[in-house]
């Protein structure tokens, strides 16, 4: 999935944020936002990710402009072909390992200790063998990237955003994360990251550098 | 988006305040005029004296205690919408002065006592003076023969009558339930912070006066904002010459509910304070609130639910002062005469009969006297409200506020169905056969009363005004048995027609012609006054009028408390829910799907919450609007949980910027 977004800006709340940005998100590739903090790397991420509407300039999707994308469409695009990876994890803290794992396609409730063994092999995968029904807000923070891992790992999505995906975690979790977000272009998956991290920026096929507009 | 929510609630309710504020001035202002400290409600009728001599002791009085006293007279050039004042004493004004009411569409003047004219001295007095002023007008009430109840001015009273006689007291409380939760949803999304404060040894007294001090200074600005608007309305409006009083009551109303806020912030603090263990376990601290925040809406919901049907179907039950109005304006041009009282002996002065037949003559004698179930029992038991006998004149006169036009063969036209003796109730036609030999001119005996005296079953839809013959006892009818009488001098005794003068049954249609009459006959001497007979009818369709207004702005602003509840309640779901919608919506969820619990749980409450509308009302015809009542409140309730969760999503992507 091809995602294009040229001259592009972005305010919010009355501040400009994106002055006339282009970015390519290609299939089989990794593009890494980078810049300072206030750079608007986040802001670009959830653009790219339909998240944020652009003020001036072109978005498309496969070769659709977005900009009058209403709001089912959009919703589809999250369902159906991008999944994201946050710095706060973006996990639902009061519910299980798996319900938050199966999110985008949870079954009904009376089905889903049944349908939770389907996950099993990506718990495995992340390390989490055993804690599907255990409750997020018990995991430790690697344990809660790697349920956010196990997640979009389920979706199988076309395109996949990472906001600082590596930030706060021990090498060990920073490794494994890593090695997800290049095994899922190697799949074929665009990925998006935004990030600081200098290991994950050096094996990222592209990078796009942003400026702090405060600078 | 906490802060605004606050900050909008926080307006929001003052400004509910400040309309309730206006009720109690509006309160105040029914029930003491011209700022008075009392209000007497005086009836005349025993008292020997005339009208002109009362009205000059009352001056007198008046002018030596140095007393305020004024007499309340709804019209005379607009009943529904007039209320004047006649000073007595040298206050009174020497023209006509008018009069600026905070009541919206009431008009009035201020005029001197001696301009009183027909109106009847019977009715509502206030004054205000010294201790001794006010005793000096209690003892001449009693000297006078007068019967006199009296009232003083108390806030509290005044108050609860605001409150409690015109239903704002639910709106009143829902601001306070209001403020409450939002009290509540403070504390609980500033949870996580106090868990940080007191991981950091932050002493617990600091932390409570941090989060009280916070809220009450979030809340500092609206609520200034607010009051200020609605001073500037009031001022605006030209109702300046109120604002003290409608300042003092909005400045007490803030004020208590700004103390239901705090007890109700150290309250929620007290419960939810969270342990360490709690800390140490990593539950979500927000984790309390949901439920009181939930019990609380709850609670408004029931409130509302089971008391916002009787405030407006008494709201519906006084909108029939038009009705009133319209029956007793028919009658405008009426007066009854007032006679000597007992001084005068027992016996009726002579001359009386002579002036009724000479009325009636010229068509201007109208008859009028109702039996209510109170006063016959055997009514009631077969389907009558009251017992009417009537003249033609009288339904003449009647006939067009009540839609119906007197026809020779049937006097009430489509408004009535003849009843004959035989299908009389038992009851009725052997109190009729007991009764009517009494006052037959022919003779005693009933043979004929049903010629001269046919019943009618009354059919209109408007209903039909009666005159009690208890003085200035007016009643409205709905389904009342009345007897018709051609002509009423003719029909009835010497004596009955004296004492149906003296009750003030029979009237007069042509007051100046009665009082020429009176001028040149002896019969004059022992006429203390000559009233219209429609005033106090007329005043009590006011009082009601007024009264049907406050309800109908309290239904009003029970309907937006509710509205209000319910965006609140709305907002705290989306906030305190805010990563779990953030998470869900970045999943590809519809919004219906992301709120599928909520509409579950809102309809399961719309639905006991109808099932509570219907039970105590079971075959009534309110159990189609209780069942309205389920989409009606489901459709706002939907729309407003989308958009907050829609806001709250859009909130958190830019907070992540």
């Amino acid at each position: 999935m091809e995602i294009v977004a040229s001259n592009i800006g972005v305010a919010i709340a009355g501040r400009t944020v994106l002055e006339d940005v282009n970015a390519r998100v290609i299939p089989g590739q990794t593009l890494a936002l980078v810049g300072p903090s206030g750079s608007g790397k986040t802001t670009l991420l959830n653009v790219l990710g339909l998240l944020v509407p652009i003020g001036h300039g072109t978005l498309t999707v496969e070769g659709q402009e977005t900009r009058r994308w209403r709001d089912a469409r959009r919703r589809a695009f999250w369902q159906h072909h991008a999944a994201f990876v946050f710095q706060d994890y973006g996990l639902i803290e009061e519910e299980s390992v798996a319900y938050n794992v199966m999110l985008s396609r949870l079954p009904p409730f009376w089905r889903r200790r049944r349908e939770a063994s389907k996950i099993l092999p990506i718990l495995e995968r992340v390390g989490l063998p055993d804690r599907a029904q255990e409750r997020v807000s018990a995991l430790s923070g690697g344990e809660k990237q790697r349920v956010g891992l196990a997640r979009a790992m389920f979706r199988a999505a076309d395109v996949i955003f990472a906001d600082e995906p590596t930030a706060s975690l021990d090498r060990d979790n920073r490794d494994l994360v890593t090695a997800f977000l290049l095994g899922e272009a190697d799949r074929g998956a665009a990925v998006v990251i935004a990030t600081h991290d200098e290991d994950l920026i050096a094996r990222c096929d592209e990078r796009l550098e942003l400026r702090s507009r405060t600078a | 988006m906490l802060r605004i929510l606050v900050r909008v609630t926080a307006a929001g309710v003052t400004l509910f305040l400040a309309v309730i504020a206006a009720l109690y001035v509006m309160a105040e202002e029914d029930g003491f005029p011209d700022g008075a400290e009392y209000t007497a409600s005086v009836n005349f009728t025993q008292s020997p004296q005339s009208k002109t001599e009362l009205v000059s002791a009352l001056e007198a009085l008046a002018a030596d205690a140095k007393l305020r006293l004024v007499k309340v007279v709804a019209g005379p050039e607009d009943f529904l919408s007039t209320r004047s004042l006649y000073v007595f004493g040298p206050d009174a004004p020497t023209t006509p002065q008018p009069l600026s009411w905070f009541r919206p569409g009431v008009t009035g003047q201020l005029r001197a006592a001696t301009d009183l004219g027909d109106t009847p001295l019977d009715g509502t007095f206030v004054y205000s003076g010294s201790a001794r002023a006010t005793a000096a007008l209690d003892a001449w009430f009693k000297r006078s023969g007068a019967t006199a109840t009296i009232q003083h001015r108390d806030a509290g009273t005044i108050f609860g009558y605001a409150l409690l006689n015109t239903g704002a007291w639910l709106p009143f409380l829902t601001c306070l339930i209001l403020l409450t939760t939002v009290s509540v949803c403070w504390y609980a999304l500033r949870a996580r912070a106090r868990a940080l404060k007191i991981l950091c040894g932050t002493p617990k007294r600091r932390i409570l006066v941090d989060d009280l001090g916070s809220l009450l200074r979030i809340c500092v600005l609206p609520v200034a904002g607010a009051t200020l608007t609605s001073i500037v309305i009031v001022i605006a409006s030209g109702r300046a010459s109120s604002l003290t009083p409608f300042a003092l009551a909005l400045g007490a109303l803030i004020a208590i509910s700004l103390v239901a806020m705090v007890i109700a912030g150290l309250l929620t603090s007290a419960l939810t304070w969270p342990s360490v263990a709690t800390i140490a376990s990593r539950r979500p601290p927000e984790g309390h609130f949901a439920t009181i925040a939930e019990v609380l809406k709850i609670a408004t919901l029931l409130l509302i639910a089971l008391l916002l049907p009787p405030v407006v179907s008494a709201a519906q039950e006084s909108s029939n002062f038009t009705r009133q109005q319209t029956s007793w304006a028919s009658l405008d041009r009426y007066v009854s005469l007032r006679l000597g009282g007992p001084s005068d002996g027992d016996s009726l002065p002579a001359g009386l009969t002579d002036l009724a037949r000479d009325a009636d003559e010229k068509g201007s004698l109208a008859f009028s006297y109702a039996q209510g179930t109170a006063d016959n029992p055997a009514l009631a038991a077969n389907g009558y409200d009251g017992l009417v006998m009537v003249n033609r004149a009288y339904l003449e006169a009647v006939a067009p506020a009540l839609g119906f036009t007197p026809e020779e063969a049937g006097p009430l036209g489509t408004a009535g169905e003849p009843v004959t003796d035989t299908q009389l109730p038992v009851n009725i036609s052997r109190y009729l056969a007991s009764s009517f030999p009494l006052w037959n001119r022919a003779g005693r005996t009933d043979a004929g009363r049903e010629t001269v005296l046919p019943a009618f079953r009354y059919t209109g839809t408007e209903p039909f005004p009666g005159i009690s013959p208890v003085p200035g006892d007016l009643r409205l009818l709905s389904r009342p048995l009345i007897l018709v009488t051609d002509s009423v001098t003719t029909t009835f005794t010497d004596g009955f027609l004296e004492s149906t003068i003296s009750s003030g049954n029979l009237i007069f249609g042509d007051s100046a012609w009665v009082q020429a009459y009176l001028r040149e006959t002896p019969l004059g001497s022992h006429v203390r006054s000559v009233d219209r007979v429609s005033d106090a009818g007329l005043y009590a369709a006011q009082q009601q009028s007024m009264v049907a207004q406050t309800l109908t702005l309290s239904a009003l602003l029970v309907l937006l408390a509710l509205l209000t509840s319910i965006a609140v309640s709305a907002w705290i779901s989306a906030l305190t829910r805010s990563r779990r919608l953030f998470v869900q919506r970045t999943s590809g969820w519809t919004w219906p799907r992301i709120l599928a619990g909520r509409i579950r749980w809102e309809a399961t409450l719309a639905a006991l919450v109808t099932l509570a509308l219907i039970l105590p009302r079971f075959g009534d015809i309110s159990a189609v609007w209780a069942l309205l009542a389920l989409p009606l409140y489901l459709a706002p309730t939907l729309l407003l949980h989308r958009r907050a969760a829609a806001t709250t999503f859009n909130s958190r992507i830019n907070r992540t910027t």
